[in-house]
């Protein structure tokens, strides 16, 4: 790796206009050229700002007070408008819908250097090497919105890459994608590395990224925390758990069972199945017989069943979203649900709280067909928290954002206050409740989501992708909250998620789906093993689960779900 | 609509200049605009035979036109009941009743005339929508911006236009997303009476919709600056926005037949149509 630097930041502190606080405070580093430079923390950290500040964002769209010295290739971003910075430097941003502006993929990626007024042949040659890169030859002519999540953000990644930037900064280019979509982001981007492109990239996914990073730049509260290669940083488990950025599990686990301080925890999974084998032979790792509980809860009655619905979108041509699907959930249960996007998991969700009809067959809950009621109506039995709360908040306090449900249902006003009450307690909101819910941070904008269907007193809640866009302690949030209302009134819970960890922690029973059918329904621990299965809905175990996976010819138990349980399984001797 | 989207193809008409496409739809909508009387008939089918034709040289599927002619059914239908009751014709074709209007027609009778007007009306809808898929089918929109601006027209203009059109689905969107999530809140605005509606019902809907979209729109204008939007250079061309043989002889029948047509509509028209109509008649009876 040659040693020019790239990019040179030092002293850095920035704080936006009308804000009080500084986003950035005292931020010194330096990125060379090839280098792979990663930026983590949590969300409020200042990861975006530093994205924007390196890339003309700010101040030309966003203004502020800045402080310190930024050079990227020679030149600040800061005194020149984002048409000359886009010349070298390319960025990237989370949401891939909002990225695409032209209508078709070829006119995408043609935008950037036609308006740098690079000759047409040199464009044309670009396209086809950049539609190589990101694997999507032979997709000129297409229209964005025939397109996948994932392969829009490819899509969007290329219109950057025309442009032949000498930097590319990445701003969480996988946090709305599916597993599959993430996947397909990760492959262009080590392709990029292998190139020798020099990146900056934001992300939460600390185990597929530890593959691709040089150097990690842990950030929190605006200042830097840690700096340096990922086996040294991430492995640092005590402060990324403090920070809240999510180890490593298998680093985790080996924290845990102290391996003496000149060792550092491993951080990929095939180091830490190395070193678990040695320390195995070396009889300082004892594997012991433990038997887990399958977490099958003893059934009850029935609360919703779906019986033989198919259901099929009314398109041009139609799209059948889900087959001929039979399903009873009973009460009481924590039931996940994954599958990729497009596998049915959300059509099957809003089938069951009525926002759909059933092309064929029915959904009962408590044995009565739903059809019978409204969507308000069943709103009342069946709660229904989105992934975005910004896509229903829309009132001047957190107590009137609670109230409009509850007359809309037609409570009586006393019933209303005991109610918001109660909701804002169990959210812990209590002390916001005058406050304008969009001056709130986004996790307490979710809480008082949470808290506008709690009030309706639901019989089930489905969680619908409770961690899109989120950060390691974000990510549990809802769900922790959906376990205390469970555990309080007995509420049925229904989680629908990419999320492998989530699931893993709380989960009893997990469904997967592919293609509007489902390929498994069972204990989680016992659907985790199915390896098949998983691999047809690309989809695969969490870390920690692999980890004792890998670990079967030693006579590990592989149906461990989370860090505690390995450590039951594989404890170190007691000497 | 899909219908009417660009389909790659290499035809005669997706070889033509947008321009040269352009200009003909500009005519055509001319004579439809120009055609007023029954007789007219004539010179709306000439032109809506040159527009199936033309479809036909695009390799564009009739399928797409009938399904234009179901979507506009019941408008046709609508248009020659209400004609042919209206129009103050002189020769009965049924009779429902009579219901003279002070100073009109009778509206009970169902005239031959008004029958008449009726279908010159539709063809009329008919002509002036043929034309539209010939373009949007055939041109893709970068070409068309790109001859805009030969022509002119600021490359931020047509940019604006079809920026506008990717935003419009994410929009409708939004809004379908944003009307569950309050039906969810058992919130439902289908069974309001309009007057509810106006007044207090799109508040919940509207306000988190402004929101989301002022977000959606800051992220889009960082993807349009950071790909060097408004640069001082000279944008490149990356399609052929030059006029060649064909857009010449396209635009000379195409003018031909307009000056035809002038022609048939100030002088003949009303002459073919009546020997047309007698001709039939004697056929039929």
């Amino acid at each position: 790796m040659s040693s020019e630097v790239v990019v040179s930041v030092s002293n850095l502190s920035f704080k936006y206009k009308g804000s009080d606080r500084e986003a950035l405070r005292n931020i010194s580093f330096e990125v060379h050229r090839g280098e792979t430079f990663v930026i983590m923390g949590p969300n409020g950290a200042g990861k975006t700002t530093l994205c924007y500040i390196l890339s003309g964002v700010i101040p030309n769209m966003y203004g502020g007070v800045r402080r310190g010295r930024v050079n990227v290739l020679g030149f600040d971003p800061w005194d020149q408008p984002i048409y000359e910075t886009a010349k070298y430097v390319g960025i990237l941003l989370q949401d891939p819908e909002s990225q695409l502006i032209m209508p078709s993929v070829f006119a995408e990626l043609a935008f950037g250097p036609a308006n740098l007024g690079v000759p047409k042949d040199e464009i044309l040659k670009r396209i086809k090497r950049v539609l190589e890169i990101v694997g999507l030859e032979g997709y000129d002519e297409r229209h964005p919105r025939e397109l996948s999540g994932g392969q829009k953000q490819r899509v969007a990644l290329g219109a950057v890459l025309t442009m032949m930037p000498d930097l590319l900064v990445l701003d969480e280019p996988t946090s709305q994608l599916d597993p599959i979509g993430t996947t397909e982001v990760f492959e262009a981007i080590k392709r990029l590395k292998e190139m020798g492109i020099t990146m900056i990239i934001t992300s939460h996914k600390t185990e597929e990224i530890a593959y691709i990073a040089d150097r990690v730049l842990l950030l929190y509260d605006g200042e830097v925390k840690a700096i340096g290669r990922p086996e040294d940083v991430l492995s640092n488990v005590d402060l990324l758990e403090e920070i809240g950025v999510k180890p490593p599990a298998v680093a985790s686990y080996f924290r845990k069972i102290n391996i003496g301080d000149s060792t550092k925890p491993p951080i990929f999974l095939e180091d830490a199945v190395k070193l678990a084998k040695k320390m195995i032979q070396e009889k300082k790792l004892v594997v012991k017989n433990v038997e887990f509980r399958n977490g099958e809860v003893e059934r009850k009655e029935p609360i919703i069943e779906v019986k033989n619905v198919t259901f099929i979108y009314p398109t041009e041509p139609p799209v059948v979203a889900l087959k001929n699907i039979n399903l009873t959930i009973y009460e009481g249960e924590f039931v996940g649900i994954i599958g990729q996007n497009g596998s049915g998991k959300t059509t099957l969700a809003k089938n069951i709280v009525g926002l759909l009809k059933p092309t064929k067959g029915k959904v009962l809950f408590r044995g009565e067909d739903v059809s019978k009621y409204t969507v308000g109506e069943l709103a009342k039995r069946i709660g229904f928290v989105l992934q975005n709360p910004d896509y229903q908040l829309f009132t001047l306090s957190c107590e009137e954002e609670i109230k409009f449900g509850l007359k809309n249902i037609g409570l009586p006003e006393e019933e209303i206050e005991a109610r918001i009450e109660e909701a804002l307690k169990l959210v812990g909101l209590e002390h916001l409740r005058e406050k304008y819910p969009f001056a709130l941070s986004f996790g307490d904008r979710r809480k008082l989501a949470v808290a506008t269907v709690i009030a309706m007193r639901p019989e089930v809640i489905i969680l619908d992708e409770p961690t899109t866009a989120q950060d390691y302690r974000g990510r549990y949030l809802l769900a922790d909250l959906a376990e205390k209302i469970r555990r309080k009134y007995g509420t049925t819970i229904i989680m629908i998620t990419h999320d492998m960890d989530l699931v893993a922690k709380y989960a009893e029973r997990l469904i997967v789906m592919a293609n509007g059918d489902i390929l498994a329904d069972g204990p989680t621990r016992k659907v985790f093993q199915m390896r098949d299965v998983l691999e047809k809905a690309f989809i695969k175990p969490p870390q920690i689960t692999r980890f004792a996976q890998s670990l079967v010819e030693d006579g590990v138990n592989p149906e461990v779900l989370t860090v505690e349980e390995m450590l039951e399984v594989l404890s170190p001797s007691e000497e | 609509m899909r219908v009417v989207e660009y389909i790659k193809a290499d035809t005669f008409i997706h070889r033509l200049n947008p321009i040269s496409k352009l200009l003909y739809t500009l005519l055509t909508l001319i004579i439809v605009f120009i055609s007023t009387f029954t007789y007219d008939i004539i010179i709306l089918l000439l032109w809506l035979a040159t527009a199936l034709i033309l479809w036909r040289v695009a390799k564009i599927s009739i399928r797409y036109f009938m399904s234009f002619v179901k979507i506009l059914a019941g408008i046709i239908i609508f248009i020659i009941v209400v004609q042919g009751f209206m129009y103050r014709g002189e020769t009965p074709l049924f009779v429902i009743g009579h219901y003279r209007i002070p100073g009109g027609a009778d509206i009970g009778v169902f005239t031959y005339e008004g029958l008449m007007f009726g279908v010159m009306l539709s063809i009329r809808v008919l002509t002036a929508v043929s034309v539209l898929p010939l373009f949007t089918m055939t041109t893709p929109y970068l070409r068309l911006m790109e001859s805009l601006t030969r022509l002119k027209i600021p490359f931020k203009y047509s940019f604006i236009f079809v920026a506008g059109m990717r935003a419009v689905p994410m929009i409708q969107e939004t809004w379908n997303t944003v009307v569950e999530a309050q039906k969810l809140r058992a919130f439902d605005i289908d069974r309001m009476n309009i007057f509810k509606k106006a007044f207090r019902a799109y508040i919940p809907i509207l306000t988190p919709l402004i929101l989301l979209l002022l977000r959606k729109a800051n992220d889009m204008q960082i993807a349009i600056e950071s790909r060097a939007f408004g640069a001082s250079t000279k944008r490149t061309f990356l399609e052929d926005t030059g006029f060649h043989k064909e857009d010449y002889i396209f635009l000379a029948v195409i003018l031909g037949l307009f000056a035809v047509t002038v022609y048939l509509k100030l002088f003949l028209a009303n002459e073919i149509w009546d020997t047309v109509i007698a001709f039939i008649t004697r056929l039929l009876f």
